[in-house]
């Protein structure tokens, strides 16, 4: 597949903390991806160097071929909806959606009327009189009847209920059927969207830890429970991501490794589950055992 | 043009109710003013709240800029015309019936209309990009940006100030000023402020994260 946008060994650092390390990235033409992580791992810090609003401290971005940074070409191709992005408060909804309209070249009316019905936004209404749903819902609105080759969207739907954040996926969903483009959605409910996605990316620490297709990547991870060294000789044969221990009986998240024959956990005697993407990427999220193994010796050492 | 219209209607009912017109041709407001204050507030907002969406929406900041340029600059022009056809009626009603030059008081007002409007409009075109700058320095530095602002246009004005005095210029610099025509001044001192306000924005804008 084509990459339509490309980081390459792109570092951003702040005065005292880097929230993207040596990030390589290829966002492919007409994908979806999930780009999963913790709050201040680097998921927007990454969306704003794509879209040209930061300048990284080092490395290239690309997008279409051509850096974004006060980019008019490039930037007309892309649509950016940040979380809690602000619209003017003395705009009515309909003024900020026929500003959209006038800058965004793909911009399609008739699919953001029939969005205004579908989220019940009041379209004469002041964006200052907006609950923070709706305002969320403008957003939405306008990233989708964009039609941007490249729609990036970054937590957008603080504020939304559970039913508009459905109608979100599923009119991303048929719209992208019809009209494929390519689509990030940085998000930490993974649970909601792990059905929509192509494509995952997993930044921890402004690092990728996870790039993978989201058909081989679900299924690839298993819970496995049991005796704590039975649990150890199956991990030691695949690639362990977490374990935890209670006694003698250990838990651990597993990636199988492929080797040519069926592993069952089972027959080691381990009870085991199929492990969720999101069960998978807080593991992969966690401190690392190392570190988290420290951290009772210090606190023993405090005086009471 | 609402501030400037309320001090307009504020103004008219003292001249009229103190009957300041007997008091000679020291009652002198400079009531217009708000006006300008008006504008140069509207252009912080322009850019502290359009910025972000119009980032959003997909512009490049260069573009935002150059927009808003556009619009400061069609604003003045049809504000100094508004403001010279107002002054051609206070001309001609002798101060709104009641003595009172508000539109273009003292030196600001013109011989002619086509210099009534570029006199009047040119400080408008200063406070614009005035408000953008100040605007751009709110979101790219935020309060502290807004601070330092200030803080340093107190130091420029006082500094000079405590220099004139200290180097006692203040003659040479008056007969300086009233040498030049008060159209040169008027016009000119104020389009350059607009110019280097307007750069000094190019510069700042171009790391402003919305």
């Amino acid at each position: 597949m084509t990459a339509v946008a490309r980081l390459t060994d792109v570092t951003m650092r702040f005065r005292e903390h880097t929230a993207l390390d040596q990030v390589d990235v290829a966002l492919e033409q007409g994908s979806i991806t999930g780009l999963l992580g913790r709050n201040g791992a680097g998921k927007t810090t990454m969306l704003q160097v794509l879209t040209g609003h930061r300048v990284p401290t080092s490395g290239v971005v690309e997008v279409f071929g051509a850096a974004p940074y006060e980019n008019d070409a490039v930037l007309r191709r892309i649509s950016f909806i940040k979380e809690g992005q602000r619209h003017p408060d003395h705009f009515r909804v309909r003024d900020a959606l026929t500003a959209a309209a006038r800058t965004l070249p793909s911009w399609d009316g008739d699919l953001a009327g029939s969005l205004v019905r579908e989220f019940d936004l009041p379209a004469g209404r002041k964006i200052k009189k907006l609950s923070r749903g709706m305002n969320s819902a403008v957003g939405i609105t306008i990233g989708l009847a964009s039609r941007a080759p490249v729609t990036l969207f970054d937590e957008p739907y603080l504020g939304l209920d559970a039913v508009a954040r459905r109608l979100f996926y599923d009119r991303l969903l048929a719209d992208h059927a019809e009209h494929p483009r390519t689509i990030v959605l940085s998000t930490h409910l993974i649970e909601e969207i792990s059905d929509l996605l192509e494509h995952i990316r997993l930044i921890d620490r402004g690092r990728i830890r996870l790039d993978a297709d989201a058909p081989s990547l679900r299924g690839s991870a298993v819970t496995v429970t049991g005796d704590g060294e039975r649990v150890a000789a199956f991990a030691d044969r695949h690639e362990l991501i977490r374990t935890e221990s209670v006694g003698r009986q250990s838990r651990a998240v597993v990636r199988l490794v492929e080797n040519g024959h069926p592993d069952d956990p089972s027959a080691m005697g381990l009870s085991w589950e199929p492990a969720s993407l999101q069960q998978l990427v807080v593991a992969m999220s966690l401190p690392t055992q190392g570190a988290a193994a420290r951290v009772p010796a210090d606190l023993e050492g405090v005086p009471r | 043009m609402g501030g400037g219209g309320l001090a307009f209607a504020l103004n008219w009912a003292l001249w009229r109710l103190a009957d300041l017109r007997r008091q000679g041709e020291d009652a002198v407001t400079g009531g217009v003013l708000a006006l300008y204050v008006t504008v140069l507030c509207v252009f912080v907002e322009a850019v502290t709240q359009l910025l972000p969406f119009a980032m959003g929406i997909s512009l490049s900041r260069r573009a935002y800029l150059f927009g808003a340029a556009v619009y400061a600059m069609a604003m003045s022009l049809a504000y100094g015309l508004a403001l010279a056809v107002l002054t051609s009626v206070e001309t001609a009603t002798d101060g709104w019936g009641v003595g009172l030059t508000f539109w273009a008081p003292g030196p600001v007002k013109a011989d002619n209309f086509p210099l009534q409007v570029a006199m009047s409009g040119s400080p408008l075109l200063a406070f614009a990009f005035i408000g953008i700058g100040i605007g751009i320095a709110y979101k790219r530095w935020g309060t502290n940006g807004v601070w330092g602002l200030t803080l340093l246009g107190i130091l420029v004005l006082g500094g000079s100030t405590v220099l004139i005095t200290w180097r006692s210029w203040w003659d040479e610099i008056g007969l300086l000023l009233s040498d030049l025509p008060s159209a040169a001044l008027l016009i000119g001192l104020p389009a350059a402020i607009a110019v280097t306000a307007a750069a000094l924005s190019f510069a700042g804008i171009r790391h402003v994260v919305p």
